[in-house]
């Protein structure tokens, strides 16, 4: 139990998805304007992490390595998972409408975010079991989402500054990002002092 | 007619894209796979004859379990008449900045550490990272024996100050591999 | 002699005029990543344009053939193919680069570049306009990267060029030229961790900005999803709820 609390808490402080692994920036940069489709997309990508975990993982385990096929993970992997978010979309279309109101408009976008087959491989890498890998990605997600909402709060305060011409846009944020990006490395060691 | 287009045209043409792509990496897997796999084993020898020069071979790697927990791999280091002359562990270490270190420590048939090298680390680059390229460093721990410790805790290694953490991990995973010795010497597992 | 003339326009757009980094803000998580050191910005350069070489030439001469319906998966079945064999080749003759990449190696696949490049180049265009599309595209890339791994390695650990040997190794020459190391005695370290990723690409990002600036050419912008493959499929530009500003550029497919 104290082994699993320190993968979730390491991929959501130490090893932060877009500020310490930079997978998912393009979100991050893209998508971090305002807060609520911040934390929409956010939620979006826990869960699509989530249940692409739960998909690969027997697939992986079951036909790929059982098999000697270790060498077509990637491309099995990206289509499990393009295929994956093309069915919840439809699932939640026609079953779930709300949550396919909150969620569902932010899918299509996911299927080719580095961070999804990121941490799917991040798993198979470190050689997690099946309930890591699943604490992994939700931590990894939530992760992605706590970097996103406070990213979200430092670029609506970014929008009234008076900033030089030079670095109005992209790379302003880019170093604002850094910033951000500087708080999470004082997080270095706080995982093992506290569960340590 | 209609239906034709629209549902089998693409399923066989992706289906067929498909095919042509797993043999053409099956192949490739075929030619690469037994040079992949001779690097790894490469590595490996290599990393253990470092830590054990006296060494002429090494068995296959067996796992073990030690009191505290924590599996640790070893293989029997065999001179070249065949007797054994050590084990060399791969054993990781906890307590360090970024996590889990992990080592290649040679102990010899006494009980005595011959060498340390690093095997993964994610240490602060800049600081213990830096513990990790040093000779000298990981050179504290030849001839440990019984139970690695830092000055501060009584014993005989010199923690580097700055890198208190990194030290920390390091004589951990070198403790793992004295603790491997001591359980094989004990229970006689040959 | 036209025909000429256009080739190598699709070639050099992509180094400086359409260069995937710093001008389409493309592919920013391997930037970001891999530009740690020079060596590898290197490594990944030619791995990620050896794949969109590939895979441009290879959906090209298949754009008659693969239904429109099923071509995202279409291209993304190729690329992964590609990747996978350039990784394994990667993991079979040059390990120290494959242990050096790790999992940014195999994600190549969701670069946006190569995606980006299959839908909006390859797709439609000839074979050998689609070829050095990808290869200016790629070595665009690469020039990006080394830039970014230059000022990152040089000043964040003093070094330069360290561990090129792995590489050089690969045309027979072993243990030449190492790098340079020791150039500096206390580097500023936090330039090869996270933080100095994102500020140094701020950095070259407001340079090439100010560069297009003075051409009288529009700075780089993140256009958010506009840039992105997926664009076509995305009910997000429809709403305009992300990218507020950015009308959509296509008609549904």
């Amino acid at each position: 139990m104290k082994a699993l609390a320190m993968i979730f808490m390491t991929a959501i402080l130490t090893e932060n998805f877009i500020l310490c692994k930079f997978l998912g920036i393009c979100p991050f940069l893209g998508v971090s304007k305002k807060l609520n489709t911040a934390v929409g997309m956010s939620l979006a990508v826990i869960f699509v992490m989530a249940i692409a975990t739960a998909v690969t993982y027997p697939i992986n385990q079951g036909l790929l390595v059982k098999y000697d096929l270790e060498y077509l993970q990637t491309i099995v992997f990206i289509l499990v998972i393009a295929a994956l978010v093309q069915f919840v979309e439809i699932v939640l279309k026609k079953f779930i409408p709300s949550l396919y109101q909150a969620l569902g408009i932010y899918l299509p976008l996911i299927t080719t975010n580095c961070a999804v087959l990121g941490v799917v491989l991040l798993n198979v890498d470190n050689g997690y079991g099946f309930a890591q890998s699943m604490v992994n990605s939700v931590g990894g997600g939530a992760g992605f989402m706590v970097a996103m909402v406070m990213f979200a709060g430092v670029r609506e305060k970014l929008e009234g500054c008076d900033i030089p011409k030079a670095l109005k846009g992209l790379p302003i944020t880019l170093i604002a990002a850094s910033l951000v990006s500087v708080s999470f490395q004082g997080f270095t060691g706080v995982v093992e002092g506290i569960f340590g | 007619m209609n239906k034709i287009k629209e549902f089998v045209v693409p399923t066989v043409t992706l289906f067929a894209i498909c095919l042509v792509a797993s043999v053409l990496l099956g192949l490739t897997d075929k030619v690469t796979a037994p040079r992949i796999e001779k690097i790894a084993y490469e590595t490996q020898q290599n990393a253990m004859k470092e830590v054990m020069p006296d060494a002429a071979s090494f068995n296959e790697g067996k796992e073990i379990v030690l009191e505290n927990g924590i599996s640790v791999e070893y293989s029997k280091a065999l001179s070249s008449d065949g007797s054994i002359v050590g084990y060399a562990v791969t054993s990781t270490g906890k307590g360090g900045y970024g996590g889990d270190i992990k080592l290649m420590v040679g102990v010899d048939i006494g009980g005595k550490v011959t060498k340390v090298s690093v095997l993964e680390q994610e240490e602060t680059a800049s600081i213990g990272g830096k513990l990790m390229n040093q000779e000298a460093f990981l050179n504290r721990f030849i001839g440990v024996e019984g139970f690695a410790a830092l000055k501060k805790n009584g014993g005989t290694v010199d923690a580097v100050s700055g890198a208190t953490k990194t030290s920390t991990g390091l004589t951990d995973a070198v403790n793992n591999a004295l603790l491997c010795w001591q359980s094989l010497n004990k229970g006689e597992v040959s | 002699m036209a025909e000429k003339k256009s080739l190598g326009r699709e070639f050099s757009k992509g180094i400086i005029a359409e260069n995937p980094v710093l001008r389409l803000v493309l592919g920013t998580c391997p930037t970001l990543a891999v530009s740690v050191a020079v060596t590898n910005a290197i490594g990944m350069g030619i791995a990620a344009t050896l794949v969109l070489v590939c895979s441009n030439v290879v959906i090209s001469a298949l754009r008659k053939v693969i239904p429109s319906k099923v071509r995202i998966p279409a291209y993304i079945v190729v690329i992964a193919s590609f990747v996978t064999i350039v990784q394994l080749f990667v993991k079979a003759f040059v390990p120290a680069l494959d242990d050096a990449l790790g999992v940014y190696l195999p994600l190549i696949v969701v670069n946006c570049i190569i995606l980006g490049r299959a839908e909006a180049f390859a797709g439609k265009n000839p074979i050998a306009a689609s070829f050095f599309d990808g290869l200016g595209m790629g070595l665009g890339f690469t020039l990006a990267l080394i830039v970014m791994a230059s000022i990152r390695e040089l000043l964040g650990a003093g070094t330069f060029l360290d561990g090129i040997s792995s590489l050089t190794a690969l045309f027979g020459q072993t243990g030449g030229f190492d790098g340079f190391k020791n150039i500096f005695s206390q580097p500023m370290g936090i330039l090869t961790l996270a933080p100095g990723g994102f500020f140094v690409f701020g950095v070259v990002m407001a340079l090439a900005n100010k560069l297009a600036d003075r051409k009288g050419k529009p700075v780089a912008e993140l256009k958010g999803c506009a840039n992105c493959p997926m664009a076509h499929s995305c009910s997000l530009i429809d709403k305009e709820v992300v990218c507020g500003e950015n009308k959509k550029e296509e008609s549904a497919v």
